[in-house]
């Protein structure tokens, strides 16, 4: 979706369901239309100039804005861009605000968001009190926003309100919870800091959108070349994007609640992780959660840019096959890359990903109103209250996760958390469904009281997830990486018909004849444009200075080899053996526990190196760092890339830092500088140090699986990892990477098991209540057990 | 006359209070402010943001300030840092315990200013303002961080914005996060042959 696909004309069809339903709304506007307004503004006219929407026709406090998106109120898929959207706006008035300015308080905020046009104006004021205007001109896009912008946060806050009540109000239920008690007495449900500011037209955006939590803010865009055709005149899409918001805002209930977390977590930090695909799918269900309509975008981004997504199998807009049937789901990961649009394409395209997550949420929400006897808007409110606790728990700096349980049950630890959320333990697809059943188990099916007195069985949630081939995970994890005695609380193996997992032995480098293990990407064009996108924002660090001069690179030749001074991107060619498609698939170049005193272990899963090429398999090798190198803890970590040495004979296998010494290199060239010696020499840039692929279909790499009609493959930062070679490293020098890599699907990567790893690690005396069958604990993600080491060996060339 | 004579001696008074309090407060609280550095001609420049440019940032303050509390932060020192990190709780009530990686320096915005643009291309702005002092307490010592939030405008793109922490004396950046989030496109990307 990175190239815009407009299509002059609108070949989709909506679905019948969507025509019977906007038929619905009209005629319901219809009948409103003829009820006598609440609040004054008698004068009314309509006909082909539509409802005249003038201060003179609403009282004060009032006007009138669309209550749906152009194409659903005329019922007419091909509506014209030409259309005058005030025929479409219903005589009834509707309640905007009695304040000045379009600003509002929430709860105990009594500056909780407000809407200008756009960041060079000024906020409008209303003369007369009154909030009529004609369709065509900026006031009433920005009345527009503000209306459902006031329609969304009310409904996110009453509802929010409700579920905290259960836990923390008069009649407690008792269960646990990821809601913080102090959630409204820190005002931590919204940033409390600043309002969210919606800017109605963005003059510089054009066919987008965004969601800004640096600044908190919203910006709609519009149409390219139908100018007058605006996002904002779609709130689905204002929706979605206020529904980044809301998925930002319960990542950090927990982290604003303690007040003592200087970060915010994040749902996605990469171009394409799982993550952000999540993200996009809990987007599009707040449409959904606001409009009980499976389908979102239909003006700007469905009309003419042919981007609008459904959320249900029995849209019409889907290819044929897909059906709400066990067989038919829309399912992970056979549809991550399936762009309803184009079905005949394959894109690895975090929008078409997070459909996956979006028709799962509609379908548990349907499945909820038969299980529960729940209302569909009530079914909706229930699916919002899991939602906000599986991401309050996920996105927990503070490491507690659980009200009232003790740190280091989640995201490893303050120090790590970020580290743990972004690369070593992301949230995937796997995560969010295991945290998502987790809560649905301890509340729904714990209490029958909170589904209308049903008995709801846990098993409906295993088979549906099933049905979305999101069954991926053995047990519930309750209680997370804490070191307890538990028992452990097991999914119905039964259950998993659809979800396929596969071993990690399955994922290794291609070495089919004729093959490439690596892909190395240097060329000077392509690497200047990285590095000036990684600086922004993208990376922790900072670029190494030495492979600069006059802020280009300096020495990058473009040979696809490896040579001094060079920043490269490196696509690791790994190969899916198995006959199933495996699918968010990482390889993580960031530090690990691998190494001991400068020595590379060798009693990992790789045998190497060998002892008489360096290898060391001490007692410190045998246990995996419990704080990652942060804490008091001596075990360390230490980066992926190693040097062969063989100024003493023989070659062998060294860390950086003696190579260093044994080349006279000095710390100040180091591309850190002085004091970072332990990755002097080849580093990978903190945040550049993943490499992620959305899915490997069986029996080809990453690249076949996505490679076009004419034989490319589109790479974005998230494909690759970078790394930056020092320029005083010999020519000819041979360098080891011992990158680590996993996956979504994985049957082994994941679970304490009794099967031989590969890894010699002794029981780590700290943790003494692992057992078979349980999560990993975060701290062995320090280590190789969740992974498949691949090692990565080139020579630099000059 | 009289009043005049109290006047002129209150008057005479007040400057040297004046001058001695803002002597007395920390050169960093005066980096609370958004400052803007371009990169022209392959030189680094800088200046007070002014509204034309933090309003195309969006970064414009508000005409209210937000009346709600956010959690009550324990701060220490003049400069009412934040203490974080996980032994926080064991220094809270003792900072003077603690031992520093670094220092401070008014510098910092500056050195973190001209890393960045040292890089980015010709023509960019980049908009910075502290938001927050912190002291990050963890078992390798103290350190001190600023919390800033960054706003780059190039030229042929639409601002993005994210938070980080940068090192209060080397004004190296530590982490990055909150980058604005586009619907579509913005990122880094190529198409190519795989050979």
């Amino acid at each position: 979706m990175d190239e815009l696909k407009r299509n002059g004309t609108f070949k989709k069809s909506l679905s019948k369901q969507t025509y019977y339903k906007s038929a619905l709304v009209v005629m319901a506007l219809c009948l409103t239309s003829c009820v006598p307004s609440q609040s004054g503004g008698s004068k009314k006219s309509s006909g082909a100039s539509g409802v005249t929407n003038t201060s003179s026709t609403v009282g004060v406090g009032y006007g009138r804005v669309l209550h749906d998106n152009p194409i659903i109120l005329s019922g007419n898929a091909n509506l014209s861009q030409d259309t005058n959207l005030n025929t479409l706006l219903k005589q009834g008035q509707d309640y905007v605000t009695s304040n000045q300015y379009l600003q509002e308080s929430c709860g105990s905020l009594p500056f909780c968001f407000e809407v200008k046009k756009d960041k060079f104006t000024a906020l409008h004021q209303a003369s007369d009190g009154k909030w009529g205007f004609h369709t065509s001109t900026n006031e009433f896009n920005q009345v527009q926003m503000f209306t459902h912008m006031n329609w969304i946060i009310d409904k996110y806050n009453s509802d929010l309100f409700n579920v905290h009540d259960q836990y923390y109000g008069l009649s407690p239920s008792g269960l646990q919870t990821s809601l913080p008690s102090t959630l409204y007495l820190n005002n931590a449900f919204w940033d409390s800091t600043r309002p969210l500011r919606g800017y109605a037209v963005c003059d510089d955006l054009p066919n987008n959108a965004f969601f800004s939590p640096s600044d908190y803010s919203i910006c709609l865009g519009f149409d390219s070349i139908y100018t007058n055709v605006k996002f904002v005149q779609d709130p689905t899409t204002l929706y979605h994007e206020i529904g980044h918001a809301f998925v930002a805002n319960a990542l950090n209930f927990r982290n604003n609640a303690a007040g003592t977390v200087s970060i915010d977590s994040s749902l996605g930090y990469f171009s394409y992780d799982e993550g952000k695909a999540i993200n996009e799918g809990i987007a599009d269900y707040f449409s959904y959660y606001m409009t009980g309509r499976t389908h979102m975008g239909e003006w700007a981004q469905g009309r003419f840019l042919n981007l609008s997504r459904p959320m249900s199998e029995s849209d019409a807009l889907h290819a044929p096959g897909l059906s709400e049937t066990v067989t038919g789901r829309l399912s992970y990961p056979t549809y991550l890359g399936y762009d309803p649009n184009e079905p005949t394409l394959v894109q690895e395209e975090i929008h078409y990903a997070g459909q996956i997550m979006s028709h799962f949420l509609v379908a548990f929400t349907k499945d909820l109103e038969v299980a529960c006897s729940f209302s569909n808007s009530a079914a909706r409110s229930y699916t919002f209250k899991l939602l906000m606790e599986s991401l309050a728990y996920l996105g927990d700096f503070t490491s507690t996760g659980i009200e009232g349980f003790a740190a280091g049950s989640v995201n490893h630890s303050f120090e790590n958390g970020r580290e743990w959320l972004q690369k070593n333990k992301p949230i995937t697809f796997r995560r969010f469904s295991q945290a998502f059943a987790r809560f649905t188990k301890s509340s729904l099916a714990t209490d029958p009281a909170l589904c209308n007195f049903n008995v709801y069985n846990i098993q409906r949630l295993e088979q549906l997830l099933d049905n979305y081939g999101l069954l991926l995970f053995k047990n519930y994890d309750m209680n997370g990486s804490r070191s307890i005695v538990e028992t452990i609380q097991k999914v119905q193996d039964l259950n998993r018909q659809k979800t396929v997992l596969i071993k990690k032995n399955q994922l290794f480098t291609d070495i089919r004849p004729s093959t490439s293990s690596a892909f190395v990407f240097d060329s000077y064009t392509d690497m200047n444009e990285a590095a000036k996108a990684l600086t922004g924002g993208f990376i922790d660090g900072t670029l190494s200075s030495t492979i600069f001069e006059n802020g280009n690179l300096k020495y990058n030749n473009g040979n696809g080899q490896i040579s001094p001074g060079e920043l490269v991107g490196v696509l690791i060619n790994l190969y899916n053996n198995s006959n199933s498609v495996m699918s968010g698939v990482r390889i993580l170049a960031n530090d690990w526990d691998h190494m001991d005193s400068g020595q590379a272990c060798n009693n990992l899963s790789d045998n190497f190196p060998s002892s008489s090429q360096g290898g060391i398999s001490t007692a410190s090798c045998s246990t995996e760092a419990l704080e990652n190198g942060a804490g008091t803890d001596p075990e360390s970590v230490d980066p992926v890339c190693f040097f062969q040495d063989s100024s003493s004979g023989s070659a062998i296998w060294v860390s950086q830092e003696t190579f260093m010494a044994s080349k006279a290199i000095e710390e100040s060239e180091c591309l850190g500088g002085i004091g970072n010696k332990k990755d002097c020499l080849v580093r990978s840039p903190k945040g550049a140090d993943v490499g992620w692929y959305s899915k490997i279909d069986p029996k080809k790499t990453w690249a076949e699986t996505f490679q076009d009609a004419d034989g490319n493959n589109q790479f974005k930062a998230s494909n690759i990892f970078f790394l930056e070679i020092s320029p005083s490293i010999p020519p000819g020098t041979t360098i080891n990477c011992r990158l680590r890599a996993t996956f979504t699907n994985c049957e082994d990567c994941h679970n304490i098991t009794s099967t031989a790893t590969g890894n010699t690690y002794t029981p780590n005396v700290h943790t003494p209540f692992e057992q078979n069958g349980d999560e990993y604990k975060d701290y062995k993600y320090s280590g190789a057990d969740p992974y498949q080491i691949i090692n990565y060996q080139f020579t630099v060339i000059d | 006359m009289k009043l005049l004579k109290i006047m002129a001696f209150i008057f005479a008074l007040s400057i040297p209070v004046y001058f001695g309090l803002k002597l007395l407060s920390p050169p960093e609280d005066q980096q609370a402010n958004w400052d803007t550095y371009e990169k022209k001609d392959k030189k680094i420049t800088t200046h007070k943001s002014t509204k034309t440019e933090k309003k195309k940032s969006r970064v414009s303050s508000s005409k209210r300030a937000p009346a709600s509390k956010a959690p009550v932060k324990k701060t220490i020192g003049p400069s009412k840092r934040i203490l974080t990190g996980s032994l926080r709780s064991k220094y809270e009530n003792s900072p003077w315990d603690l031992s520093y990686v670094n220092t401070p320096s008014i510098e910092w915005k500056n050195l973190y200013a001209n890393k960045m643009l040292t890089i980015l291309p010709e023509g960019t702005k980049v908009l910075i303002k502290k938001t927050q002092g912190v002291i990050i307490i963890t078992a390798k010592g103290a350190k001190y961080v600023e919390h800033v939030r960054v706003s780059i405008q190039k030229e042929d793109a639409p601002p993005v914005g994210f938070e980080a922490q940068v090192d209060s004396e080397s004004g190296q950046q530590l982490k990055v996060w909150n980058r604005t989030h586009f619907e579509y496109g913005q990122g880094f990307s190529f198409k190519k042959k795989l050979q």
